[in-house]
């Protein structure tokens, strides 16, 4: 080894803290940045399985190609390889649902099952082309569906409407007849007998678009028939010519954009622009973090040693041998430091997704890819090359400045040791008032804090980003908690079932389960908790702006849709209409809902007198403002006021009757015919709503009866529609789900009315942890960072004053004397970075706020907390150090540290 | 044979009425093989002219020529090199780099140029300086007069054109200075060394073959004691 690389070494060697802190801001640096690109990986690597595994992993896609030319499409130089779904064609299914009346079958061949997004729920796959699995999804709507085992025969053929064959790619043809009804313009003809035996289901297909007309039905690829066309789906060599190639094909065809986005090959990549964004700006911060940290320790190496590098220098080392030795400390410490950080990096990242990868299912494995398991770590040897490189580049750029200033002093300079010695009077001067407070101690701590103040501004930095960086996250992780609580815990149910007075629930046409037979189901699953059941009528109220607040007026003032504004033309100017919605609540709850407000029973239960509640202040989206806020509907003292009931039936006679000849005022009058009033009394006014209803919805008018009264009243208006909802709670939203889906399937009652808004509101609070997890990681990194500068400069700087301390000592400071020095100087450094940090991260919390604010009512709020544990924690650290390298400079001896040359 | 040739250096520092001429106009030559002391008080700019013909300091105006070389037309790089074999520096200090043992700060010189040790001529030279057993020390553990002859090791190395030497015993009591002394004088006849030493130290001088006296900057004697 060359002379000077052994000098380097041994200096590493003998200064052992100093070398372990640097190498360990140097790991801390490098794990961070390998969580950061591997978290990138994995998650590149999650969506892209997530992809293939809803979507395929194919990369393009041709329909429709005959027979004859498959060979050539996949023998094609840029295809890899290819499956082949044979179209093998339509046939009618029982079904209610009126857009999807058939079942599509293609008849897959290997590579097919392969590759495309088949995952069984129940049996086998098929084996044969007698065979046949069905979509899953055709349940929803109910219909007879045959068990597993049970042979089908139906009659297969080609959809054709007005003489041309349509695909899956062409949803359902309507038409209307010549009394204006809607109807099918389509039908299936060719058609010949098959006979399949169910061999199983399967999850909804991926490759199936929503509006497709037919349930995808597979079977195996059947040889023997001819003239077939069929659906290729292939990968390409080079992925990024799927786009052009599939253009270049006379078929119509697609390309898998998700799964070619994921790979990279997509002309849209958003999704990694966000990513890597996102990512730059974390490593900057790392990256800013680590070079203060990592600068201040070869910074103090290199000052320590300015005399060595002068004297090597004055005996003939030349600039380049000098600049070479503080790079090999640079790379010395960074061939120990690197490895170790990206193993660290790799296996914090590792056990982060262990703990939290649930979460990440939970975000994207709901719907269709239920299947899917948590997102794994991916470690990518790219992600992790860039991380060597990026963490070497911030070693580098550490030792580059202290490399510069040790090869541009001259070596007799160096001898002299001039350039650290150089200081005017006036920067050291303190203020009276210092010596007055602190004595004589704190003013030697004062002009020691000016003298040296460029070694202490890296303490003082690195502190003050700490703060700023741990207020500001702390503040972001709790609006952003705030924010999506506000947005998706307004929920106070679970489920909900939804469906209109005249809607089918069952597939027979006998008997409709009344609203009460079905609660009674629903709430017979044990997981059921609580209920309630709620029926509603939507009305319009003509209401003059003098009743309304003013807000209302004003929201009303601006144009609603063109029906409000005929009615509002009928009446004065200073009338609008307004939305309103009228609840009728189950009696059972009602009756003890009322109590529970307080409110008079029997007055609000009397159906011989109807008597509503009425809500007093709403919340809204105001389009105007981007935001959400709550507004009061009515002015005091309104007892009462009419609403418009709208008659289905009339109103439909009036929209397909002709009213091209009738005057405007004739229009409206005619128009406002369709509606039936009612007059409503206002009881009284509550602001908590029961059970399922919330504020915030276009309902600006929301009046509540009992059921019982509720129905009296609907009943009067025949052809008004009314529809139902039951809000249940529940002890396992997931569990129950399920048991409620079956319990309705054994009664025969469709399970497409139910939803599960628990589910989403899991899905945003499994963000809200991800993000948590994340940003609070992060910062107690780039915390530790910051630790370990401050301790750094700390003891270095004390053990540099060794032989002044050993003065003082010999001129008889006493130890308290010292400790007040050592405190002063604790309250210098902790003070100037708490008055910088703390205004700016409060400023980073208004931005904050600002933005989150442009979407929610939040109000402001400083983080009080975080900044109490950022002042404890600064304060801490700091005086933590001074004890630690104190308590090694007592020990000394002052004759020996008088003497001593060389520290 | 005039192996070092100063002509008309001066030096100065600050500015107007701030002006220091730490060098005034100095001229001299130095034969190969000659022990020269330079004496003089305190501020009178020998250091500086020591430092100077070592190629550590540069002068404001003036030439030093050493073995026929212009020393400071050199750049930078070449200087470096320049000082590496041609020149040899002992400090009042001694100045040695401490995570080093007596053999590596001996060897620097050679060890910084690339080449290989002389082993025998390292030998000869511990053994000179009378540092047997002592080549693993680390300078912390040798006392003040051992660690000057490290220094002195190290200056003699590379067999230079000059040794240039700033009060090498200043920090030495009277025995100590007297061998070290002793040792120089002895590189001087062993190996035709030419010296140049700073000192204030009469006796020390009185043993050179020529002593020249600076004050304010300028040569105010120079004579020759012995040839």
């Amino acid at each position: 080894m060359n002379i000077l690389g052994t000098v380097t070494r041994r200096y590493l060697v003998k200064n052992k803290t100093r070398t372990l802190v640097t190498i360990i801001g140097i790991i801390l640096s490098a794990a961070m940045i390998t969580a950061v690109t591997t978290i990138i990986s994995s998650l590149q690597a999650y969506m892209y399985n997530y992809a293939v595994y809803t979507d395929g992993d194919w990369h393009g896609c041709l329909y429709e190609v005959p027979e004859d030319q498959i060979e050539s499409v996949l023998s094609d130089s840029q295809v890899e390889s290819g499956a082949v779904g044979q179209i093998v064609g339509y046939s009618y299914i029982e079904t209610d649902n009126t857009d999807k009346p058939y079942l599509y079958i293609l008849g897959g061949d290997q590579l097919f099952f392969d590759r495309m997004p088949v995952h069984l729920t129940q049996g086998s796959l098929p084996e044969t082309p007698d065979e046949i699995i069905l979509p899953e999804h055709i349940y929803t709507y109910g219909g007879q569906l045959p068990e597993i085992g049970a042979q089908i025969t139906i009659d297969v053929g080609r959809r054709v409407s007005e003489g041309y064959y349509l695909s899956q790619s062409n949803p359902l043809t309507w038409t209307f007849d010549e009394n204006g009804e809607e109807v099918v313009d389509e039908a299936i003809e060719d058609t010949h007998p098959r006979t399949y035996t169910v061999v199983g289901y399967y999850q909804r297909p991926g490759f199936e678009d929503f509006r497709a007309p037919g349930y995808t039905a597979l079977t195996c690829l059947d040889s023997t028939l001819d003239g077939y066309t069929a659906e290729l789906y292939f990968k390409m060599n080079d992925p990024k010519a799927t786009f052009d190639f599939v253009e270049s094909q006379p078929y119509a065809g697609s390309a898998n954009s998700d799964v070619l986005m994921f790979l990279g090959a997509s002309r849209y990549d958003t999704f990694y622009t966000v990513l890597y964004g996102l990512g730059a700006i974390l490593i900057c911060l790392i990256i800013f973090g680590s070079v203060s940290l990592i600068y201040n320790a070869f910074s103090i190496s290199v000052s320590e040693r300015t005399r060595d590098f002068g004297l090597l220098s004055s005996i003939g080392a030349t600039k380049k041998q000098i600049r070479h030795m503080v790079f090999s400390e640079a790379t010395t410490v960074s061939v120990i430091g690197i490895p170790l950080g990206v193993l660290a990096g790799i296996l914090g990242i590792g056990v982060t997704l262990h703990f939290i990868g649930g979460n990440f299912a939970a975000l994207f494995s709901s719907g269709f890819a239920s299947g899917m398991g948590a997102i794994e770590l991916a470690v990518s040897w790219p992600a992790i090359i860039i991380a060597c490189v990026l963490a070497f580049i911030t070693v580098l750029i550490s030792a580059w400045i202290p490399s510069k200033r040790a090869t541009k002093i001259t070596a007799i300079e160096a001898i002299r040791q001039s350039g650290d010695i150089s200081i005017k009077p006036r920067e050291v001067r303190t203020s009276p008032l210092t010596y007055r407070l602190f004595g004589l101690e704190g003013a030697i701590a004062s002009k020691h804090f000016k003298r040296n103040r460029r070694r202490y501004r890296a303490t003082v930095i690195s502190l003050f980003m700490s703060v700023v960086l741990f207020i500001s996250a702390s503040s972001f992780c709790r609006y952003l908690t705030d924010s999506v609580m506000d947005v998706f815990m307004e929920y106070d149910y679970d489920i909900h079932f939804e469906w209109a007075d005249d809607e089918q629930l069952t597939s027979s046409d006998s008997s409709q389960p009344s609203p009460e037979e079905l609660t009674s189901i629903f709430t017979s699953v044990d997981e059921v908790t609580g209920y309630n059941l709620v029926s509603s009528m939507s009305c319009d109220v003509p209401v003059s702006v003098d009743i309304i607040s003013d807000e209302l007026a004003e929201l009303y003032s601006g144009s609603f849709s063109a029906d409000r504004s005929q009615l509002d033309e009928l009446f004065s100017d200073n009338t609008v209409t307004v939305f309103g919605q009228i609840y009728g609540i189950t009696d059972e709850y009602y009756r003890s809902y009322l109590e529970e407000h307080g409110l008079d029973t029997e007055k609000f239960m009397d159906s011989a007198s109807p008597t509503a509640l009425i809500v007093p202040s709403v919340s809204f989206f105001n389009r105007a403002t981007q935001r959400q806020e709550v507004l009061q509907v009515f002015h005091e003292g309104v007892d009462s006021f009419t609403a418009l009931i709208p008659d289905n039936q009339r109103m439909q006679e009036f929209h397909s009757s002709d009213t091209s000849d009738l005057t405007s005022e004739e229009y409206n009058r005619a128009y406002y015919a369709c509606y039936d009033q009612l007059e409503i009394d206002i009881g009284g006014t509550v602001q908590d709503l029961p059970l399922g209803l919330n504020t915030a919805r276009t309902d600006y008018i929301i009046i509540l009866y009992p059921m019982s009264v509720f129905r009296q009243i609907s009943d009067q208006f025949e052809n008004a529609s009314v529809s139902n909802c039951i809000y249940l709670t529940t002890n396992d939203h997931t569990a129950a789900m399920e048991n409620l889906e079956s319990a309705a399937e054994e009664n025969g009652i469709h399970t497409g009315n139910f939803q599960d808004v628990r589910e989403l509101g899991d899905m945003n609070m499994s963000l809200v942890t991800i993000i948590q997890v994340f940003s609070y990681g992060f910062i107690a990194l780039i915390s530790l960072i910051s630790v370990a500068n401050v301790f750094n400069t700390i003891s270095t700087n004390i053990n540099l004053r060794r032989r002044e301390f050993a003065m003082l000592k010999s001129v008889g400071e006493t130890s308290k004397g010292f400790n007040k020095m050592m405190n002063y100087e604790c309250l210098l450094y902790g003070s100037k970075a708490l008055i910088f940090g703390i205004p700016v991260a409060f400023g980073i919390t208004y931005l904050i706020f600002r933005s989150v604010n442009s979407g929610l009512e939040v109000s402001f709020y400083l983080p009080w907390a975080a900044v109490a544990i950022a002042v404890g924690s600064v304060f801490l650290v700091v005086f933590a150090t001074m004890m630690y390298a104190m308590r090694k400079i007592k020990k000394d001896n002052p004759i020996d540290a008088l003497k001593s040359e060389n520290i | 044979m005039e192996i070092l040739k100063v002509r008309d250096l001066f030096k100065t520092y600050g500015k107007g009425d701030n002006i220091v001429r730490a060098l005034d106009g100095i001229s001299f030559s130095v034969e190969k093989g000659q022990f020269l002391a330079i004496i003089g008080p305190s501020g009178s700019g020998k250091s500086t002219l020591l430092h100077i013909l070592g190629g550590v300091d540069t002068p404001t105006s003036g030439k030093v020529y050493m073995d026929g070389q212009d020393v400071f037309a050199k750049n930078e790089e070449q200087l470096a090199i320049f000082r590496r074999r041609q020149v040899g520096l002992i400090y009042q200090f001694y100045n040695l780099i401490p995570v080093l043992n007596v053999t590596e700060n001996i060897t620097l010189p050679v060890l910084m140029d690339g080449r290989k040790v002389d082993k025998d001529r390292l030998q000869e030279l511990i053994e000179t300086l009378g540092l047997q057993g002592r080549e693993k020390h680390l300078p912390n553990q040798l006392s003040g007069g051992q660690q000057q002859r490290v220094s002195i090791g190290r200056a003699l190395i590379n067999a230079p054109a000059v040794v240039l030497a700033d009060e090498p015993t200043g920090n030495l009591d009277s025995k100590n200075s007297q061998e070290i002394v002793e040792l120089l004088k002895l590189s001087n006849k062993k190996y035709g060394q030419t010296l140049i030493v700073i000192t204030h130290d009469e006796r020390i001088a009185l043993q050179a073959d020529r002593v020249i006296t600076i004050e304010d900057g300028k040569i105010t004697k120079d004579e020759v004691l012995r040839r």
